[in-house]
């Protein structure tokens, strides 16, 4: 299988990208594959979930500096975020950069927990990606923020520029007892016609993995979480070796 | 049929194209600087004044303090130049490294003193230019031919005179905000290339490192000796910035005035306690504006 390249994305925070990254990395590596987790938000979430210390010289460094990554107990490697990321050096690196640099690193799955908010650490992660998950959440916030990004994807598309070929919209922390989030399909829908759209369901036990810095896989393998994020992984999987763009 | 979208949500499609648009705008822009701007080493020599003439003198002071900074650490931020090298932003530094570049101490010394307005240096009375006379006698040269780093930026100023200035005003604007790690190793380096922490003047044959890390990091030493002193996670922006003590002064003196204001109407006790909140501030304000150095006094050109 060659490298296939996650970005998860949603410029809102708090909708679930890192939890839903991590839970990814948590499936690959369960599938044996070897996993790169990049992130590349300066709060460094990821690697304090993946277990890795979230000080550490990171993407930041391996964007300016050549660092190379940590190395989860797990066996996932890691670059942590920290504010290095808000470094006038990263700001003025070329878009291509972390593609570039991700190119000569043999791993199966890279995964890039982009940051809320800081477009262009976002924009490192989409433009290295063969996919992109953007995420939201039932709130018209996360709507505005998720609509955002697939514009910016469409507009890397229209002008040809180096980005993922295939991306879809994931509905995350999905609760029916919720009202706004029954009708949540349909607004998202109606809102953006045409994107694929995939599921995760609200599950305690994604939040508790990564507060509890364990892998979902080890702590709530039967989870309805777990079998949301397989079919994504599946979805990931089939959209990166497809040659159509959809 | 189609349902009628819920509410908020409506507003989605207009507010998300609307803001995407900014994003492609800034995104352009940024694209625009980065594709134009070079970074690189050019020979010092090669480097040219502005072609309008320079707005500001130069303060030769200062100029003193980042060459000795520059003679320690190399030029830490390139010099900002047109296309055809003409200098955009960073007349101090150039300055500074013109003056390292000069291999005689005693051509040095000439050179920085016309740069201070002094006619004649075996003419010297003051004491303090004597010693900055000295100080910059013992700077260690840089050996020739010097390269400078700089960033060049695709347009030609003498076309295009705005750009320029604005891109003046911006470099000058930048604010670096620094680490307390990032500023703990800068003083490391300083120290081994024999500069001290002094009370009062440094002995002789030693450089003061306050005021060479105030220069490098752009605060004053007061800022700097917090942030070395303070938490690890504090960066310099969250101390006290340089013109902060000034709109503080304002805001204050404005709540104030608004505070009296309402006092008037309902005279309470609790309006006098704002009032009296505020005035702490100001003192609080005037006392940080006290703290910071006060610009060095120029030498009149005779």
């Amino acid at each position: 299988m060659s490298a296939i390249i996650i970005a998860v994305a949603g410029r809102k925070g708090g909708v679930g990208k890192t939890t839903i990254a991590c839970g990814l990395a948590s499936i690959f590596l369960h599938r044996k594959r070897s996993v790169l987790v990049v992130d590349l938000d300066p709060q460094s979430n990821a690697a304090f979930a993946l277990g890795v210390d979230p000080a550490a010289p990171g993407t930041a460094a391996f964007l300016t500096g050549g660092a190379t990554p940590q190395r989860a107990p797990s066996g996932i490697q890691v670059l942590p975020g920290g504010p290095g990321l808000t470094d006038a050096k990263v700001q003025r690196l070329h878009p291509e950069d972390l593609a570039d640099a991700l190119a000569k690193i043999p791993i199966d799955v890279v995964i890039c927990d982009c940051p809320p908010g800081i477009e262009y650490l976002e924009r490192l992660g989409l433009t290295a990606s063969t996919v992109a998950l953007v995420i939201a959440d039932a709130h018209p916030f996360a709507a505005l923020g998720a609509g955002r990004v697939l514009e910016d994807l469409q507009d890397i598309r229209d002008k040809s520029r180096r980005g993922p070929k295939r991306w879809a919209l994931v509905m995350s922390r999905l609760d029916t007892r919720r009202s706004a989030d029954r009708r949540m399909t349909d607004n998202v829908s109606d809102a953006f016609p045409g994107v694929h759209r995939l599921e995760v369901h609200q599950d305690v036990s994604l939040a508790n993995a990564t507060s509890d810095q364990v892998l979902i896989m080890d702590a709530a393998p039967q989870s309805r979480g777990v079998q949301d994020l397989t079919r994504i992984a599946d979805w990931a999987v089939e959209a990166a070796s497809s040659r159509s763009k959809a | 049929m189609a349902k009628e979208p819920q509410k908020g949500w409506a507003a989605v499609g207009k507010a998300t194209k609307a803001l995407s648009q900014q994003d492609q705008t800034v995104r352009a822009e940024a694209d625009r600087d980065r594709e134009q701007t070079q970074r690189g080493f050019v020979p010092l020599a090669d480097v040219r004044p502005r072609p309008h003439g320079d707005s500001r003198q130069v303060d030769a002071h200062h100029v003193l303090d980042l060459a000795e900074s520059v003679a320690a650490l190399g030029l830490l931020e390139p010099l900002v130049v047109d296309r055809r090298l003409h200098l955009l932003a960073g007349a101090h530094r150039w300055a500074a490294v013109r003056l390292l570049a000069i291999q005689d101490p005693g051509d040095r010394a000439i050179a920085w003193g016309s740069l201070a307005g002094i006619a004649d240096l075996k003419e010297l009375q003051d004491k303090t230019l004597s010693e900055m006379i000295d100080r910059v006698r013992t700077l260690a040269p840089i050996a020739e031919p010097a390269l400078v780093p700089v960033r060049i930026v695709e347009f030609d100023a003498d076309a295009d005179a705005d750009r320029a200035l604005s891109i003046e005003v911006a470099e000058n604007e930048k604010r670096r905000d620094y680490t307390k790690q990032e500023v703990t190793a800068l003083a490391e380096r300083l120290k081994k290339a024999g500069f001290r922490f002094a009370r009062g003047k440094p002995k002789a044959g030693e450089r003061a490192l306050g005021p060479a890390l105030a220069v490098i990091i752009g605060k004053s030493e007061r800022t700097v000796r917090r942030l070395i002193d303070g938490e690890p996670h504090i960066r310099t922006d969250d101390l006290i910035s340089d013109t902060a003590p000034l709109e503080g002064i304002l805001k204050r003196l404005k709540a104030i005035l608004t505070s009296l204001q309402a006092a008037a109407h309902k005279p309470a006790k609790r309006q006098l306690k704002d009032v009296l909140a505020h005035a702490a501030k100001l003192e609080t304000s005037i006392q940080a504006l006290e703290d910071q150095p006060q610009p060095k006094p120029k030498r009149k050109a005779r």
